[in-house]
């Protein structure tokens, strides 16, 4: 009898654990009529990944357990740009010859009836950035006539993420060799599996039978001190490394932050090479927090700077809707260059030229590739409380609340992009809060978004209509405004060198910053 | 008196074990990365070492009739971790020249590693059974006390490790003056005479498991 109730209690206990799985990494669980549809899961050693589409919103995503990496818009999609392709011959390098369009890999089913095509246009901020590697570079500009289109830089990436820096860069360097790094085979072939573009830039050959898109599955680490070096010792260095490798818990891995690490990459690096790092940090600490991530990002710069890759220039990324724009205790991602040669606005005169001159996406225009979304936020602290939700969510539920908001204030540079409605109605904040939870009560989403349960602390719901061709050209126009300012240097950030200096500012913005090393490799510790 | 000594060496030995494993990922890092597989090696070698550590222990045990051995056991363990900054990462930095590529290769790194000084504080916990024994009615009380108090020393390790030693040490500086702390315990059960129990069993309970492990 015992031996019964006890059977029936673990069969109890074992069919409720697999019922109940976590909902947001299961498939059919995300497949609910909503926004958002789920179109592959796979389980990695490393993470649970997931893509996530979004055709309403405009956007896919690679999401590692529910941290989003950098996402990817799903207009203007390959398809659209193979359209164009016709007419635009500047295009041309993007898209398959007529009839040699690739197909999917044999044996392979798409989850859905549908296939998200992306093309190289980027919801997120910093990825839109990483074209300064090679507008900074004095030779390879050189060396091609001052056209970037022309330049033949090679590039590895430490950290695939979603692809989309990858389409980014070869978007706009069409003769770029490019190598991706990363530690988990399971990224590389979703990458593969649904992103068709990358998919056929790995099999593309530049004019001398480089490939254009090489895939390393290895420890960056590893890959950079015998597989790189040995490119190098070879006559191959490389022009640009871009460093955008973290752990599923944000982190960036310790032995990929440390002076050895950075002194191999250094000995890959053509003269006039340099390195991008992303780096999730922030200036200094709030005032009473224990929060160490400008340590992060101090520690970054420092140990550029100790590996002879001296000249650092850091380029804080922003957004102009963002409510608190450059507020120094503000995470967030920033693009660290750092190189031998001077990379100053004066030193490097002629790069920040063409940093301002640059438009990216010049072929794409405005109005047509759009998301609009509403967001909450707490105007007294200038932070977002919330994630943002897909208008459709709430337009759909209440089609007159458009109509009931004010247009919202300008930007901060006084443009007027993004277009922004607002309201400070407590009451339509919670009934948009109802909304919500309505829909997780309904199981149309899977969870609240993040921050809403929090509504009652925001001062405003915004709905703002981003146009995601406009938005890659404000971030890099503002971008560059912002880092001009000489306090964005690495000595004025972090003080001067060891040993003679140069000392420009008497008191470093972030003072203390670590050295890290691999006796002291602590870049995740001091991630806090 | 003499049964808060005992506690107190499971309790720094098994912190010094633990303290490495978390350690000895940091170490193994610069050559062979950050994947799956490193942490993989590093687990089950420690994992391993105990295991050989436990049967060599009591066999150690069955012998002794004070904690001289153990005095030796510990004070070896110590010495090793006090070379281990002296060898460890030119070691480590060499083989990863000659065999990087190779998924063996760091299971190999962290054997040549870790066996030694893990399976030598492996060999502790059987010790100091036959040391805390007493009385065969508490038998179950006394060795689960002493895995008890082994394993806080773990929990210990893995915690303070992370927390405090990796902010404000090198990995060099910590396994030093582990190896340091290790010497001094071992030296001092060679000075200070404890004698087994005369009704001790033959044999100590060798099929308790986990007794060191986190």
């Amino acid at each position: 009898m015992k031996v019964i109730i006890v059977g029936i209690a673990v069969a109890i206990a074992a069919v409720s654990g697999y019922v109940f799985q976590d909902l947001p990494y299961r498939l059919r669980a995300i497949a609910q009529p909503s926004d958002q549809v789920a179109l592959d899961h796979r389980d990695s050693p490393y993470s649970n990944i997931t893509w996530i589409a979004s055709p309403n919103d405009n956007f896919l995503q690679l999401r590692f357990f529910d941290r989003v990496e950098g996402g990817a818009c799903l207009r203007p999609s390959w398809d659209d740009l193979i359209g164009m392709a016709a007419s635009t011959p500047s295009l041309v390098h993007l898209v398959p010859a007529p009839g040699a369009e690739p197909h999917l890999p044999a044996g392979r089913e798409w989850p859905f009836d549908w296939l998200p095509n992306p093309g190289s246009l980027s919801n997120s901020a910093y990825i839109r950035l990483f074209p300064i590697c090679v507008l900074m570079n004095q030779r390879l500009m050189a060396a091609a006539g001052d056209d970037y289109h022309a330049t033949t830089p090679r590039i590895m990436v430490v950290g695939l993420g979603s692809g989309i820096g990858i389409a980014t860069l070869a978007y706009h360097f069409p003769k770029a060799a490019i190598t991706v790094v990363d530690i988990d085979q399971v990224v590389v072939d979703m990458v593969r599996d649904h992103f068709p573009m990358l998919h056929w830039l790995g099999e593309q050959k530049l004019a001398d039978g480089t490939p254009r898109l090489r895939f390393v599955v290895r420890d960056a680490r590893q890959f950079i001190r015998y597989d790189a070096a040995r490119e190098a010792a070879a006559g191959k260095p490389y022009d640009v490394v871009i460093l955008d490798a973290y752990t599923s818990g944000s982190t960036i891995p310790p032995h990929l932050m440390t002076k050895e690490f950075y002194g191999q990459i250094a000995q890959v690096l053509e003269p006039h090479g340099m390195v991008l790092a992303n780096v999730i940090g922030c200036y200094s600490e709030e005032s009473g927090s224990s929060s160490t991530k400008h340590l992060v990002l101090g520690g970054a710069i420092r140990t550029f700077r100790a590996v002879g890759l001296s000249e650092v220039w850091n380029f804080p990324v922003m957004t102009m809707e963002d409510p608190g724009a450059f507020d120094p205790t503000r995470q967030r991602n920033n693009i660290v260059i750092a190189s031998r040669q001077k990379m100053d606005p004066s030193g490097n005169r002629a790069g920040w030229e063409r940093l301002r001159a640059f438009v990216p996406y010049p072929e794409l225009k405005g109005g047509q590739y759009i998301s609009t979304s509403y967001v909450l936020i707490d105007t007294n602290n200038r932070r977002y409380i919330s994630a943002t939700v897909p208008a459709s969510l709430f337009e759909q539920a209440d089609p007159s609340l458009r109509s009931r908001l004010k247009a919202g204030r300008t930007t901060t540079d006084g443009s007027q992009y993004p277009k922004m409605w607002e309201t400070d109605d407590r009451s339509e904040i919670a009934k948009a809060y109802r909304v919500l939870s309505d829909a997780v009560d309904k199981r149309a989403i899977a969870r609240l978004p993040r921050g809403w349960e929090d509504y009652e602390q925001a001062t405003v719901m915004r709905r703002s209509e981003t146009d995601w061709a406009l938005a890659a050209q404000e971030t890099f126009r503002i971008a560059v405004l912002t880092a001009k300012d000489p306090m964005h240097g690495g000595e004025a950030l972090v003080g001067e060198m060891e040993g003679p200096g140069r000392a420009t500012m008497p008191t470093p913005i972030i003072p203390d910053a670590p050295l890290f090393t691999d006796q002291r490799p602590n870049a995740d510790i001091f991630n806090n | 008196m003499r049964l808060m000594a005992l506690y107190l060496t499971s309790i720094v030995c098994g912190f010094c074990m633990m303290a490495l494993e978390i350690l000895g990922g940091r170490f193994i890092q610069p050559a062979f990365g950050s994947s799956i597989d490193v942490w993989a090696a590093i687990i089950s070698v420690f994992i391993l070492s105990l295991s050989i550590g436990y049967v060599i222990g009591g066999r150690i045990a069955d012998r002794a009739t004070s904690n001289a051995p153990l005095g030796w056991v510990i004070t070896i363990a110590g010495v090793l971790y006090c070379l281990m900054p002296w060898y460890g990462m030119p070691f480590m930095e060499a083989l990863g020249e000659s065999i990087h590529t190779a998924r063996w290769g760091v299971l190999l790194a962290a054997l040549i590693l870790y066996l030694a000084p893990s399976l030598l504080l492996g060999t502790v916990s059987p010790i100091l059974v036959k040391l805390v024994f007493t009385n065969a009615a508490h038998v179950g009380r006394t060795t689960g006390t002493l895995y008890a108090i082994g394993s806080l020393g773990n929990v210990l390790g893995v915690l303070i490790a992370d927390y405090l030693l990796l902010v404000y040490f090198s990995l060099n500086a910590n396994i030093f003056w582990m190896g340091v702390i290790l010497c001094l315990l071992g030296l001092a059960h060679m000075a200070v005479r404890v004698q087994a129990s005369s009704s001790a069993p033959a044999s100590g309970p060798e099929s308790a498991v986990g007794g060191g492990v986190a």
